[in-house]
């Protein structure tokens, strides 16, 4: 009677006990990475840390750090940059026309 | 007696493991989002609007699947045109400091437009997962959720537009705001 009584007080055996907390903690850990690893927000840090790889790439390889800067290096890369601005049109590239009900050909709500 | 602890046991996971899950997939479930806009947008179609939507479906959903990838391109290579900038304006940080003159304008400029483009990023990253998920609903079953779709991605696009036009305009002003006062620097 006695024994029986302090097999029941007994519950989980302590490394059953640990066994289970460990995989349970694991798994927390575990769901949340599998489910962040599937979503958009990680397909924007990887864009992310594409640019900032390329960014630091092209910096050590091909840059000029070391020669003095003067006022018509300035304004040699204003003009440049100028130039590089030109190519991006972000009023065509990221028109509203573009999914506009009318241009889809959809009845407007 | 057994067989009641091994069921509380798996009860206790289940009650720890289930609350993540479905936080984690209400978060990123792209079919979530346009679920999501029809519940936002409280939207019903009448019976007419709904036979025009169904039929023009299917070709509307390969168009804005070549908008998607295009845009997704067009915004990659802007971000690649803005971090040759960013590298060349590092550059002349570099070379200023070098010859002891004091460039934090540029390092202000280089700061402002990193956000900027992590906005433009995720802006786009939000317009073309919106366009992927128009274009790969159920045309015949969810016609409510393409047109509430379009309503999203046309808010996200503005958004896009605004962090494109903050770094191109952050870029436009550079003579005045950041490069004038270095040219004064060196003159003097």
């Amino acid at each position: 009677m006695h024994g029986e009584i302090e097999k029941k007080l007994k519950g989980f055996h302590p490394i059953t006990a640990i066994v289970g907390a460990v995989i349970i903690s694991f798994l927390m850990v575990l769901v949340p990475f599998v489910m962040f690893l599937h979503s958009s927000a990680y397909d924007t840090v990887k864009q992310i840390k594409i640019g900032t790889q390329l960014s630091a790439a092209n910096l050590n390889s091909s840059y000029d750090v070391t020669s003095p800067v003067n006022a018509i290096d300035i304004a040699n890369y204003e003009a440049t940059l100028k130039q590089k601005l030109s190519g991006i049109n972000n009023s065509a590239d990221f028109n509203q026309n573009d999914i506009s009900d009318q241009t889809l050909g959809l009845p407007s709500n | 007696m057994k067989i009641q602890r091994i069921v509380l046991f798996a009860l206790a996971i289940l009650a720890v493991l289930f609350p993540l899950e479905a936080s984690a997939q209400s978060v990123t479930a792209p079919e979530n989002i346009l679920s999501q806009a029809v519940s936002d947008q409280q939207l019903s179609l009448s019976v007419d609007t709904k036979a025009v939507v169904v039929a023009k479906c299917v070709p509307l959903q390969a168009q804005l699947s070549n908008l998607s990838s295009r845009t997704a391109a067009t915004i990659h290579l802007d971000l690649d045109t803005y971090g040759s900038t960013i590298n060349d304006l590092q550059a002349f940080e570099l070379r200023l400091a070098r010859q002891g003159v004091d460039g934090s304008e540029i390092d202000l400029l280089i700061g402002k437009m990193r956000g900027a483009m992590d906005n433009l990023t995720i802006a786009g990253s939000a317009y073309t997962g919106t366009l992927n998920a128009i274009a790969s609903i159920d045309c015949v079953n969810q016609p409510e959720q393409f047109m509430a779709g379009i309503v999203l991605a046309r808010a996200q696009l503005s958004q896009v537009q605004n962090s494109a036009k903050q770094i191109e305009q952050l870029l436009t002003n550079a003579p005045t705001s950041t490069f004038s006062q270095i040219v004064k620097r060196l003159s003097a």
